[in-house]
């Protein structure tokens, strides 16, 4: 038996290992640390570390069409499947009472869209094609499954930086909102009392929601179509009050395990020389600008409310006006209790939130039918 | 009736949060106070329940402007709602939104003092803080930990 020759073999993996697979596994284990000791959004960086580390070990195959990963992309990412499945789940645990209980905040999470338009506008003057830009732009919603659904369909190189963007800012919710809010807003626009006013919404009107909306979306915006429906799927199953197991199901098993390869396969495209190099950088840079721009127009959106409704509408309530939930929501309403310790805006703040999110979607939707159709 | 008024300006601290106050007149009832720039309408029927006290005050005491504070906002326009009759308002602390009861922090005949944390409501995973908006002592607490509470459920009564 010839020694060398099989010392030749066992080392082949270390011959292959550059210093980028190095770089590359220090962030997977930099995700996998945040995950742990910070519980940054663990049930996705988790497995996006993992992945990512798993993916820089040379000679695995795992990444070949025929290997795990490679699989997995073309089952669940090139598909769009498993953000869908994860929108079955999201629509489930998603209450629109606070949102049906005041409809007025569905401007706020319109007026939360507008960082998108503002990052892509950025992103094109960066010389990122349109395609591009906008999958950036809709990092600025801080909403997960779209933005992967939308870089999926327009900009699938650039899927792993933007995923890892979204979920990281979802997490530096509580750091990055703060100083934004109290920039922007005076110390008594922060204490502008919202009174609780339960309004029992019908359960009729809940349970035609989802329907109503789905018809609505579909017609209007065909492309996000896909999105929409598959979320409000998983709000009839919970509203419906008829499918408790389905529903169940959809909150737990499906989006836990649609979530984990989702995560894992993310995390495999994170190879050093996609990941390493200065449009991630750029991306990164931008998701954050996106998501500031966001912030800003939700701020400002509710300052514009409070005004004319004669400071009957707390202005915090507008930065809630994005996708992150119920984090955005709690974040406000913490705000505004740090300033009054009597004054609980927390059913509205969760109301723009709500609005948000189902924005956040629809304007991922508006976005992939104007590329779509322009490119 | 009178013809003078009795006007307060100054800044009132209450938990280190300073306050803007601005009271056209003293002795009118109900007394309309502008705190921060918003308007507020205060029955003081705690202090005011003596007699002619607050007609002798050049500064409303602490426990009225409390009551202030803890009142309802009223905007500019809206015309003004009758307040709820009796002192129940003042002595109840209710829910201010629906939730679970997750811990309490009084018993009966614990004094408290302004700000001192009540009880913790949970509602949308959100712990929130219920502080009094007085002081005085603890008469009744009328939830359990664990309990689900409407809006406006009374959570603790202080004494008279």
């Amino acid at each position: 038996m010839d020694l060398s020759h099989l010392l030749g073999e066992l080392s082949k993996g270390l011959a292959d290992f550059t210093a980028g697979n190095a770089v590359m596994i220090a962030v997977g284990a930099i995700l996998i640390v945040l995950a742990v000791v910070k519980e940054y959004e663990p049930v996705l960086l988790l497995p996006i570390g993992f992945g990512c580390i798993v993916a820089n070990i040379p000679l695995t195959g795992m990444t070949e069409a025929n290997g795990l990963f490679g699989v997995l992309y073309q089952a669940g990412i090139s598909t769009e499947l498993f953000p869908l499945l994860i929108f079955i789940g999201v629509g489930a645990m998603i209450d629109f009472s606070p949102l049906l209980a005041q409809p007025k905040m569905a401007l706020l999470g319109a007026a939360g869209q507008f960082g998108i338009f503002g990052t892509l506008l950025l992103a094109t003057l960066l010389r990122f094609p349109l395609n591009e830009a906008a999958s950036i732009g809709v990092i600025g919603a801080i909403d997960g499954p779209t933005s992967i659904f939308v870089a999926t369909k327009l900009a699938p190189r650039l899927l792993a930086p933007i995923a890892v963007a979204a979920y990281s800012y979802m997490s530096l919710i509580p750091i990055i909102q703060p100083p934004l809010m109290k920039l922007l807003t005076t110390k008594s626009e922060r204490r502008v009392r919202m009174e609780y006013t339960p309004r029992p919404v019908d359960r009729r009107a809940l349970v035609a929601f989802p329907v109503v909306i789905t018809l609505i979306a579909g017609l209007l915006v065909p492309d996000a179509t896909p999105l929409i429906s598959m979320l409000m799927l998983g709000n009839l199953l919970r509203e419906s009050g008829v499918v408790d197991r389905l529903s169940k199901a959809a909150q737990n098993e499906i989006i836990n395990v649609s979530t984990l390869f989702l995560g894992l396969t993310i995390g495999s495209t994170m190879g050093a020389a996609a990941f390493l190099n200065w449009t991630t950088l750029s991306i990164l840079a931008l998701g954050l600008v996106a998501f500031v721009l966001d912030t800003v127009a939700g701020l400002l959106f509710g300052k514009l409310m409070c005004a004319l409704s004669g400071r009957t509408i707390n202005p915090l309530i507008g930065a809630a006006g994005i996708s992150a939930f119920p984090m955005a929501g709690r974040l406000a309403a913490r705000v505004a209790h740090d300033e009054d310790f009597d004054n609980y805006i927390l059913m509205h703040a969760m109301g723009a939130n709500t609005a948000g999110q189902l924005g956040s979607v629809m304007a991922g939707g508006v976005l992939l039918a104007l590329v779509l159709a322009l490119t | 009736m009178k013809l003078t008024k009795i006007p307060f300006r100054g800044k009132v601290q209450i938990e280190g949060q300073v306050f803007e106050v601005d009271v056209d007149d003293l002795d009118a009832r109900p007394i309309v106070a502008t705190v921060d720039g918003e308007r507020f309408e205060v029955w003081p029927e705690v202090v005011g329940a003596q007699g002619g006290a607050p007609a002798s005050m050049p500064t409303p005491s602490k426990p009225e402007v409390v009551g202030a504070y803890g009142s309802t906002p009223i905007p500019h326009s809206a015309p003004i709602p009758t307040p709820p009759s009796g002192g129940d308002k003042a002595l109840l602390v209710r829910a201010p939104i629906p939730g679970v009861i997750v811990a309490i922090a009084v018993k009966p005949g614990a004094k408290v003092q302004i700000g001192d944390e009540l009880c913790v409501l949970e509602a949308m995973k959100m712990r929130n803080a219920i502080r009094a908006t007085r002081a005085g002592q603890i008469a009744a607490v009328h939830v359990t930990v664990g309990q689900h509470v409407k809006h406006q459920e009374p959570l603790v009564e202080f004494a008279p």
